[in-house]
């Protein structure tokens, strides 16, 4: 198949089938989440919920800026851009807008090009800083799974080889071949968000609410379960 | 097979099917199948609808027996034959509800009564019977929750329905055959007979019978329970007669019809007929006769097996696939139509399991057998799969929705586009014109204009008439041509001054390096409009990368065509100065209407107008029959006595000036 034909397979069918499953699979995200949460409520000790306490806590804990230690200012910023680029620039890029429309008939406005341009170098400068940071130290060497190391050089991937597309001048390859990577790198995220870390994007407030819960358990929650399995007096 | 892996294959088939029939809401069954305006009953219609009714007689043939004829003996299967019978109807009711074409229709039989419609009978019967089903199956709930005034209002009036449901599944598993006695030029002889109705409900029970012995020879295997073999066993006895009948019956109607001979045919229907009986009724009844095989789990399993999809086979045959001959078509389910009607089926399956494992279905199959025993071992932090997947309650539902997910998004990306986007029009390629030689009577006095004769045959005085070289028009290649004297219209509208003047009034656009391009080069389809844009063209010869930013001038802005250079700013003589056809829309300028169309204005515009100018009045002149002079089509019998030279037609830029041939 010559690369025209794989170039509209990736923005055909491919991209409908990871669009569901990133869509789909954060609502099932979504849903085993709430019923692990009623789970729980139901087994709590003390079925009051703070609600309001948990809101403020889920909400201040979203802003990214609470608690930061002095040493990791910087670092913080770094990723603040690198999350607010990696979400605006796809949505609102007239390009993809323009795809909407033409498939579906959908339409909003569109960021201007040369900020979506600056936006993107952007997001890949920060891709692979928060890339460079991870590697640079044995503390976060030995926090990271494969996953925290890919993710963000997929990301920065997908942003790059656009970013050639729309600049052919710059662009040392083809423009179908730099389509191709840009469009399977971008269904690839897609694909991988309700499957791997990404899911954060939706599952954030929802963690927050279930550790804020968690403190509601029936005391001796712990031994009891030890006692239950068998395994009293075993270390865990 | 465990029944992890079963329930996991239901839930995928289900979410496969649920994207093809919402899909199929956006655009219709033309979107999503391959039926066809000639063959428009096809896996749906027949596997869903037609071949579920048979195979759902299990409810009322169980039941009949144990209530009616009070044989105990089949007590156990009574409730999972009763609701394998609902599920089997529900599925008839959303499949058929998404088979016909808009859908919300389907409860139309409510109130638009037609006394003379064989389908007005199956539908009422139906939703009648449904509702019976349902009835019937409520009593198993209320047990299950003890609802004690619900169950003593349902034991009494236990009789009442049952009798109502033998009446009604009698009626429409009769009637859905009575149907098909409507199609007498389309069904293969050897199925059409007017003992259609008889054959379809003799075969429902037979067929019933086994179903059931089936589904829960199955089940009590998946759960490892041990299945009530003295009323399986009664059941195949009763059922290796009714097969047994329906054998008799139909190859004695065959036979005293006089329609035997087919039966040795060497062909397609009657290898079908023979795989089919063979599979329904024969293997199975040579089986089931012998005691030893009915009282083994795994023969009947297998003979059931065999029994179903044969009767099924039957009554796709009777809906469609017997049919393919007569009617000289082809047929094979689309994946989407295997999708709906495997959905639809898996859900029903999913259904059963839950009922199966909440309600006490079988008498057999205790909780025991459910709920395994919770053994929690030891954890292994490393294997991610055992700690997501595994457990009981919650690693299925981890695992179910996952596969649910992954079906339903698979189905979606590979659904052909016509689903996504509504029915696209088939393309219809166009030729360049052909020269003809062609003898040329002219206008007599007030009659119709110029006349052209073709061909070597025909009344004496026509090679008296002039011979001309002219095109023969036929941008389908259909055959149905018109004949076009270009020369005399050249020179007709010729300036004075100048012969090539005329040109332009037509060939209003040209090709680099052309000077009259021909029309089908840029109307390339004979009815769609298509565009003249080859952007991979025009990025080659740019030299790539480097070239885009010749038509992309402006970089902050998106890459399309209303941003880009206009094609005239390079190519400065495309547009022909003072020609006829003029390009008022300018969304339009470089996108060309279908040939048919834009053929059509361009020559009844100008013989309009000319028509009062005329040196010889014709009345015809800005007619239909002007042109389309009603000559022999290139596919009649004619040319294969008579000769024509037809030659490829080249214009001078093809040809480097030769002129045309």
């Amino acid at each position: 198949m010559p690369v025209e034909q794989w170039l509209e397979w990736t923005r055909g069918p491919l991209f409908r089938f990871a669009l569901a499953v990133m869509v789909l699979g954060l609502i099932r995200l979504v849903v085993l989440n709430g019923i692990n949460l009623i789970s729980l409520v139901r087994h709590s000790y003390d079925k009051k919920m703070p609600v309001g306490v948990v809101a403020r806590d889920t909400l201040r804990w979203l802003f990214p800026f609470t608690r930061v230690p002095a040493s990791q200012r910087f670092f913080t910023l770094v990723s603040v851009a690198f999350h607010l680029c990696i979400i605006i620039v796809p949505i609102f890029l007239a390009g993809h807008i323009l795809l909407w429309q033409r498939g579906l008939g959908l339409s909003w406005p569109a960021m201007h090009q040369t900020l979506a341009d600056y936006m993107t170098l952007f997001a890949i400068a920060t891709g692979l800083l928060l890339f460079g940071k991870r590697v640079s130290t044995h503390l976060t060497r030995s926090l990271s799974r494969v996953q925290d190391y890919l993710l963000p050089l997929i990301i920065v991937t997908t942003f790059a080889s656009g970013y050639l597309a729309v600049h052919p001048a710059v662009n040392p390859a083809g423009y179908d071949a730099t389509m191709l990577v840009h469009a399977l790198s971008g269904d690839l995220v897609l694909i991988l968000i309700p499957f791997s870390k990404l899911s954060h994007m939706l599952l954030l407030p929802i963690s927050h609410l279930v550790s804020e819960l968690g403190w509601h358990l029936v005391p001796e929650a712990g031994t009891r379960v030890a006692r239950a399995l068998g395994k009293e007096g075993e270390p865990v | 097979m465990t029944l992890r892996v079963v329930k996991t294959i239901f839930w995928f088939l289900a979410g496969l099917g649920l994207t093809v029939i919402l899909a199929r809401i956006l655009y219709g069954p033309g979107s999503v199948t391959y039926l066809t305006d000639i063959l428009p009953w096809g896996l749906w219609k027949g596997g869903g609808v037609v071949a579920l009714v048979a195979l759902g007689g299990a409810g009322f043939t169980v039941a009949m027996f144990v209530f009616i004829f009070q044989w105990d003996r089949y007590q156990p299967l009574v409730r999972g034959a009763v609701l394998f019978g609902l599920l089997c109807y529900v599925s008839v009711a959303v499949g058929l509800t998404f088979d016909i074409g808009i859908w919300w229709r389907i409860v139309f039989p409510l109130w638009h009564w037609q006394f003379h419609s064989v389908l007005f009978e199956v539908a009422w019967c139906i939703m009648l019977y449904l509702v019976v089903l349902l009835v019937e199956f409520s009593h198993t709930v209320a047990e299950r929750y003890e609802m004690e005034r619900t169950l003593r209002i349902l034991k009494r009036s236990t009789l009442v329905l049952v009798i109502a449901g033998i009446s009604l599944s009698t009626l429409h598993q009769s009637s859905l055959g009575t149907l098909f006695l409507a199609t007498p030029f389309r069904l293969h002889p050897l199925w059409h007979t007017d003992l259609l109705p008889v054959l379809f409900f003799v075969s429902a029970m037979g067929i019933g019978c086994l179903t059931i012995s089936l589904v829960t020879l199955f089940v009590h295997r998946l759960y490892n329970a041990e299945p009530p073999m003295n009323a399986i066993s009664g059941l195949a006895r009763i059922s290796a007669y009714l097969l047994a009948a329906y054998v008799v019956i139909r190859l004695t109607e065959i036979l005293a019809s006089g329609e035997g001979l087919l039966l040795v045919q060497n062909d397609w229907d009657t290898l079908n007929f023979w795989i089919e009986i063979s599979l329904s009724a024969l293997i199975p009844i040579a089986f089931l006769f012998r005691k030893a095989y009915r009282c083994s789990k795994t023969a009947v399993f297998w003979i059931a097996l065999t029994a179903t999809i044969g009767m099924a086979l039957n009554r796709v045959n009777v809906a469609g696939l017997a049919t393919t001959n007569l009617t000289q078509s082809f047929y094979f389910p689309a994946w989407t139509e295997w999708a709906v009607t495997l959905g639809i089926l898996a859900a029903g399956g999913l259904v059963f399991f839950f009922a199966v494992e909440h309600f006490g279905l079988f008498q057999g199959l205790t909780k025991e057998h459910v709920v395994e025993r919770y053994e929690p071992g030891q954890l292994d932090h490393t294997d991610w799969a055992a700690l997501y997947f595994g457990g009981q309650r919650f690693g299925e539902v981890h695992l179910y929705s996952l596969v649910f997910v992954v079906g339903l998004a698979l189905s979606l990306g590979l659904l052909p586009d016509d689903a996504i986007y509504g029915v696209s029009p088939e393309t219809t390629v166009t030729f360049g014109a052909r020269t003809v030689v062609a003898h040329k009577i002219p206008a007599r006095g007030d009659e119709a204009g110029t006349q052209f004769l073709v061909g070597n045959g025909g009344e004496d005085g026509i090679h008296a008439a002039a011979e001309v070289h002219v095109l023969m028009v036929d941008g389908n290649r259909d055959g149905d041509y018109v004949l076009f004297d270009h020369d005399n219209h050249a020179a007709t509208l010729a300036g004075e001054d100048d012969p090539d003047a005329s040109c332009v009034l037509c060939h209003h656009m040209s090709k680099p390096f052309d000077e009259a391009t021909q029309c089908y080069e840029c109307h390339s389809d004979m009815y769609l409009t298509v565009d003249l844009f080859d952007h991979d063209l025009h990025a080659r010869e740019l030299g790539g990368n480097q070239g885009c930013a010749e038509c992309h001038q402006d970089p902050s802005a998106p890459k399309i065509r209303e941003n880009s250079t206009e094609c005239v700013d390079c190519h400065e003589g495309m547009r022909q100065e003072g020609s006829r056809v003029q390009v008022t829309d300018p969304t339009m300028q470089y996108f060309a209407p279908g040939y048919m169309h834009v053929m059509h204005a361009l020559c009844e515009t100008c013989h309009e107008e000319r028509q009062p100018t005329l040196p010889v009045p014709n009345e015809n002149f800005a007619r239909c029959t002007n042109c389309h002079q009603g000559l022999p089509s290139l596919r009649s019998d004619i040319w294969k006595s008579a000769r024509m030279s037809i030659a490829t037609y080249t214009t001078r830029s093809d040809s480097g000036g030769g002129g045309q041939q």
